[in-house]
């Protein structure tokens, strides 16, 4: 899906940023009328009139801040099988490591859902709804450092 | 009215190179992972996966979300990166699994 940007530089990064900026600075209005709006999903684009550009950029980054939260989760679910195995230690690792990867998996599901409410409730200049992931992104971490650190206190008191 | 979005742009695309860099490696990361644990279809469908994922990581994130139109668009290219993420903590998942069944098998 390579759009043809004229404004795109050939090299792959940085981006053209001075162009970017310009092109997001509505001092000369755009001329494409509401009917040629062909972002999808339309359930999210087909709302409302178009937010301040300020409050879009900024939930699609949030929603990217999530999407790297749960990749760093995953990390560690796969080093701490990695390690694991390596090292042939008690099957619990790898139950927590299970438990790791799906929370991950599941904070980048949850970062478009709350990118699309929120998004919504930008165009539609109602209140934010209130953040979803935090509560449980804390619990899951808690209870995973639990299990480990009880773990670790285990093995260290059985090796007396 | 909308007014000059500052440096919002630039911190924005900045965002997706750091989220597209982040998939990459770390679905490299499971690829390796599966071919070091010896589980044969994870390891070929994990590196397939981290390839397309870096490929689509190069090529498509560093833009950003900049639409032609000259509007915000971050509807699909998160939809892409959601998917790929999803797909690699599946992955990620599997692996462990079986590496837990092995493991308590053979023991």
């Amino acid at each position: 899906m390579l759009f043809h940007d004229p404004y795109s530089c050939n090299s792959l990064w940085p981006a053209r940023f001075g162009s970017v900026a310009n092109r997001l600075t509505f001092v000369n209005s755009p001329t494409i009328e509401p009917d040629d709006d062909v972002r999808r999903p339309r359930s999210v684009y087909g709302v409302g009139s178009e937010p301040d550009a300020r409050f879009s950029l900024a939930n699609e980054r949030t929603a990217l801040a999530w999407v790297r939260t749960g990749l760093a989760l995953v990390a560690g679910g796969v080093a701490l099988t990695t390690i694991a195995t390596l090292a042939d230690t008690s099957a619990l690792l790898d139950v927590v490591a299970v438990f790791a990867c799906l929370v991950g998996g599941s904070l980048a599901g949850i970062a478009l859902f709350s990118w699309r409410r929120v998004e919504r409730a930008l165009r539609e200049d109602r209140p934010l709804p209130g953040p979803v992931a935090l509560p449980w992104l804390i619990l899951g971490v808690f209870v995973m450092a639990v299990i480990l650190a009880g773990y670790a206190l285990f093995e260290s008191f059985a090796r007396l | 009215m909308n007014r000059d979005p500052g440096l919002q742009p630039e911190r924005t695309a900045l965002a997706w190179q750091r989220t597209g860099l982040s998939a990459g490696v770390i679905s490299l990361l499971t690829a390796l992972a599966a071919i070091h644990l010896g589980v044969l279809p994870l390891a070929v469908i994990g590196s397939a996966a981290a390839m397309s994922t870096i490929v689509i990581a190069l090529t498509h994130f560093p833009r950003g979300s900049l639409h032609p139109s000259g509007r915000v668009y971050a509807g699909k290219p998160l939809a892409r990166i959601v998917l790929l993420v999803a797909l690699t903590a599946a992955l990620g998942a599997a692996l462990t699994l079986t590496s837990l069944f092995t493991r308590t098998i053979t023991s």
